[in-house]
Formats: structure tokens, C-alpha cells, sequence
């Protein structure tokens, strides 16, 4: 089996021939190549050869697109900090004066949308069908706390929920539009990131109305339209593992925080799950640590397959390449008999 | 008008009506007596927080409402003299990391503890922290780091006020989830505080001349 086929025989349930390691990669590939940050966000061939060079050196299973840097929330009218990206200006200060001038985002015109797709058509045809291609997308409920400030938006939750609604409807047709251009682009993955929506942040009640609900909603428009979703709650989501469940995802992308032995206890064999290895440990562990570690992920969420090893969150970019390395090891030695 | 209702008030976050039972207690209660029992409040809600019976909005609602309490009852107390030596801190999110719903709170509740808070928001740099550290005679100087991948920003800190010979003016406290005891014992952190009680108590024992 190629990566590819690795990848989608798992995500479809059935038995690979080993474990696949899908590493939570964003500039950590252009890190190994002297590449900044700033380098890659200005650069779609920087991007696109760094994540492809690396995934064939140390040969694990995905590409992902230049993910995770507030470009929805941008496209829509936060202001991010100059070759950075975090927010500097949220959109919505006033939701009576502001969310008049939303429009709902176009993906191949706003903002840095059209560069990433760019980078995702030209990752799928690099890669092909011989790796997995990853395309990322905010939550609808992490887009708005990017448009209202995450402090905000999480009183607003308690104090004005009638607004956060509103505008939670508006960030679902966009989130909705985008994932669609992700797929066209070629994303073989969507891979969908709700970083507040652990219980490290809010409760189950506020997580399912003002997330999940919302989430859901997105997800089901992508699934008609032929796409595979991953799902990633940073933080501790062992409480409402069932919640993330439901939201039938092809792949649950799990932080470390959570027990993968009580994950797939809870779970079963209901959806794949990805995950969990420590993001801290691949920075400042040693192989052999990364190494150990891998194997109890292996055995607690992987032992009878539908399971993807990978970080609990995204790698540091300095991750040193022999850590990120063992962990490609560890899937690449865990053979399933089939 | 009670201390407990002033209290409840607060913990559920009902700004307005918080401050209007508050205008109402002053008038039968010392301010110290006051700031005392809505320290115990909050000191309360932490537990809550702690048992996951309530999360971060019910805390950000809760300290908004405090904020707004001991803008009116700080007044008070420092007619009467009580206010207490107030420290100053410089916060923020270091450089490269956005996060900042934690480190809003510890600034919430160090300021409704009495302190001085100077919140340079997210993304900031060593030198940024220095500068305005040196400016504002801060005492303590708070940097979060959320991320595995910003949290070298925290150790960069540290080898600047060092390099700067000025090491020793300032406290260093870190926090945020990508840290812990051991990496704040690493970089030579003064300490580090897991949340934004832990964070008042440190400030208050510092203020009140007690070793930390």
C-alpha cells in the first residue's frame, strides 16, 4: 500500500498494512529547510516543496496545506499583525455596526484563501495519489471568536447568545463555502480545528449550541459532497467524546490531554481516531521517549486498527527531525495482520 | 443589601446589579471586610472551576463583575488608608502565540485584587516586555505561553534581563498551558502559577511583604 491508500483504507474502517502516521504539521517542514514562518506564508512553492521533501525523507502519510494562520477571519475582515498571524484588529467591535459589513467570503478572491487553494492544487499534483493531501478550515465558532476576540465571544456566549447565533449562522455558510473550495482544490482530508470547544474552556451544554450544532451543520454539507473530515478539539475533550462522536467524522483528531485507552473504551470501533502523542515530547523528548510513547498509543487506540498515529496538537517548528522521525518509525514497525 | 448577595452578584457575573448592592453595603461594611469576602468568592469559584462545575466563560463574567465592584469600593479604601502597597505587573502573551483568554484573566483578577496591570496583549516581544517593565517601575513582570512552540519566548525573556544586568529588579512569573513547575525552574522563572487565583495570591503575598 502507498501513504494514500494506507490512509483512506483506515478512514474507511477496513485493515491497513500498517499503521499510518498523519504528523499536525503546519511551518515545521520549511523549520527543517532553514524556512521561517514568514518565509512560507509569502512563498506557495516554499510551502509546497518543503511539506512535500519532507513527508518523502521521512516518508509519512499526509501533506497538509499552510493551515492554521486566521486566514478565514482575515478574508472577512480581521486584521492580522504585519508577516504574522495573529489578530491584531477583530472584526466585529460593534456587532450592530460591524456585522452590517460582512460578506459572506469568497475563496478565491479574499484575503490569502486563493494562495493557500494555489498550494493545495499544487500539492495534489505533486503528491497525487500517493499522499494525502490535508486541507484545513476553522470551526464555524473558532471563525466568529476570530472575528469578535475569543474572550469576547465567550462572554458573549453567556451575556448576548441571541448575537454569537447570528453570527455563528453566517460563519456556517462561510465555513461551508470554503470547505467546498478545499475539496475542489483537491483536499483529500478536511482536516476541521474547534481549539475552544474542550472542557478546558466550555461546558458540554455551551459546547454542543454554540460548536457542535454549528459544526455539524458544515460537516454534512462537505460529507454529500464527497469529502473525508478530521476533527481536532484541542485540549481535554474526555467528557464529550460522545458529542465529537456524533458528529460522525471520518477521524477524530485527539490532544494528548485525553486517554486514548478511554477514547477508544468509549468510542469502539464507531470512528477512527487520530492521535495523541505530545506535542512538548516531540520538541524536547528524546527518539527513544517518542518512541515508547507511540507504541502505548499504538496499543491503547490502535491495537485493532482504525487508528492514525500522530501529535496530540501541532508540532513545534523545532521539533528536532529525529523526534518527528520516531514516531513515523513506530507506525511504519506496527504491521497489521490481515 | 448583604456581603453575600454582593457576593453571589459577583459570581454570577450580574455586573450592574453587583455594583448596586455593593454602593449599598459600603455604607455598613468596611471596605477591607468587603474586598475580604469577595476574595473568598472567587477563591470559591476557582474550586468550581477546578471540579469542572463551571469553565472560562462563567470565570470571565464573574471577573468582569468583580472589576466592576472594586471600582467602586477601591475609593473607600483608600480613604480609609487600607489599600494596601499595591505591585505592579507587566503582562502578556509572548512572542509568536495568540492565546490570551489566561492571561486576560489573571489581568481581571490581579486588577480586582488591587494591583496594577499593564496588559501588553498577545504576541510580545522580550524586548517589548522590558520596555515597559523599566517604564511603569514594575515589579513583576507575567509572560503566558500556550504553545510548546512559543514558550522559548519565555527563556528569551529571562536571558534578556540578564544580559540587561536587571535580572534581579524584576519578578518573572510564567504561565499557560505549554508550562509548568519544571520548565519555570529550567529558565529560572521566580514561579510559576497554574491559574489566575494562584496568580492573585502570589501578587497579594508579594504586596503584603511576605516571601513568594
Amino acid at each position: 500500500m502507498n501513504s494514500y491508500e494506507r490512509v483512506m483504507t483506515v478512514l474507511n474502517g477496513e485493515t491497513a498494512d500498517r499503521v499510518p502516521v498523519i504528523p499536525l504539521i503546519r511551518e515545521w517542514p520549511a523549520r527543517q529547510l532553514g524556512w521561517s514562518l514568514g518565509e512560507v506564508l509569502s512563498s506557495v512553492e516554499k510551502h509546497v516543496f518543503s511539506q512535500y521533501h519532507l513527508a518523502l525523507e521521512l516518508d509519512y502519510d499526509c501533506v497538509y496545506d499552510l493551515n492554521a494562520i486566521n486566514a478565514e477571519a482575515e478574508a472577512l475582515g480581521s486584521v492580522l499583525k504585519d508577516n504574522d498571524i495573529s489578530v491584531a484588529r477583530y472584526a466585529i467591535e460593534d456587532y450592530d455596526r460591524d456585522c452590517k459589513r460582512l460578506r459572506l467570503l469568497d475563496p478565491f478572491r479574499d484575503g490569502r484563501l486563493p494562495m493557500i487553494l494555489e498550494g493545495i492544487r499544487r500539492l495534489k499534483e505533486i503528491a497525487g495519489f500517493q499522499k494525502v493531501v490535508v486541507g484545513y478550515m476553522q470551526s464555524p465558532f473558532r471563525l466568529a471568536s476570530m472575528l469578535r476576540g475569543p474572550n469576547r465571544i465567550l462572554v458573549d456566549c453567556l451575556r448576548q447568545p441571541d448575537r454569537v447565533s447570528g453570527l455563528l449562522d453566517f460563519c456556517t455558510h462561510c465555513q461551508a463555502l470554503y470547505g467546498m473550495a478545499l475539496v475542489r482544490a483537491g483536499a483529500d482530508i478536511v482536516d476541521i480545528s474547534d481549539p475552544l470547544a474542550s472542557g478546558d474552556v466550555m461546558s458540554r451544554e455551551m459546547c454542543y449550541e454554540f460548536s457542535l450544532r454549528h459544526s455539524a451543520t458544515v460537516i454534512g454539507f462537505l460529507k454529500r459532497a464527497g469529502a473525508m473530515i478530521s476533527y481536532h478539539v484541542c485540549g481535554d475533550t474526555t467528557d464529550r467524546l460522545d458529542m465529537l462522536a456524533g458528529l460522525e467524522v471520518d477521524a477524530l483528531s485527539i490532544d494528548h490531554k485525553v486517554d486514548l485507552k478511554v477514547a477508544r473504551e468509549r468510542l469502539g470501533d464507531r470512528v477512527c481516531l487520530l492521535g495523541n502523542v505530545d506535542p512538548e515530547l516531540l520538541l524536547s523528548g528524546s527518539p527513544e521517549e517518542v518512541g515508547a510513547v507511540c507504541q502505548r498509543c499504538i496499543e491503547d487506540g490502535g491495537r485493532d486498527g482504525h487508528f492514525i498515529l500522530s501529535s496530540g496538537c501541532l508540532i513545534p517548528a523545532d521539533a528536532p527531525l529525529e523526534n518527528v522521525g520516531a514516531m513515523v518509525d513506530a507506525g511504519r514497525n506496527h504491521a497489521y495482520r490481515t | 443589601m448583604s456581603l453575600d448577595l454582593l457576593v453571589k452578584e459577583v459570581c454570577c457575573g450580574n455586573n450592574e446589579r453587583a455594583v448596586e448592592v455593593a454602593q449599598g453595603v459600603l455604607r455598613t461594611t468596611a471596605p477591607a471586610r468587603i474586598v475580604e469576602a469577595l476574595t473568598w468568592g472567587m477563591r470559591s469559584l476557582g474550586d468550581r472551576f477546578d471540579k469542572r462545575e463551571i469553565f472560562i466563560p462563567e470565570l470571565l463574567v464573574a471577573s468582569e463583575a468583580m472589576g466592576a465592584v472594586m471600582g467602586v469600593v477601591e475609593p473607600h479604601l483608600r480613604q480609609e488608608g487600607k489599600e494596601g502597597a499595591r505591585t505592579t505587573c507587566v503582562i502578556g502573551t509572548v512572542a509568536g502565540d495568540m492565546h490570551e483568554i489566561g492571561k486576560n484573566l489573571v489581568a481581571m483578577f490581579l486588577r480586582a485584587s488591587g494591583h496594577q496591570v499593564i496588559d501588553l496583549g498577545c504576541d510580545v516581544k522580550p524586548e517589548l516586555f522590558l520596555e515597559v517593565a523599566e517604564q511603569e517601575r514594575a515589579h513583576v513582570i507575567g509572560c503566558s505561553s500556550l504553545m510548546t512552540t512559543s514558550r522559548m519566548e519565555q527563556r528569551h525573556l529571562i536571558d534578556l534581563l540578564v544580559r540587561k544586568g536587571v535580572r534581579e529588579k524584576y519578578r518573572v512569573i510564567v504561565g499557560g498551558a505549554a508550562v509548568g513547575d519544571r520548565w519555570a525552574k529550567q529558565i529560572g522563572a521566580d514561579a510559576y502559577l497554574p491559574d489566575a487565583f494562584a496568580a492573585a495570591q502570589y501578587m497579594n503575598e508579594l504586596a503584603a511583604g511576605r516571601s513568594v
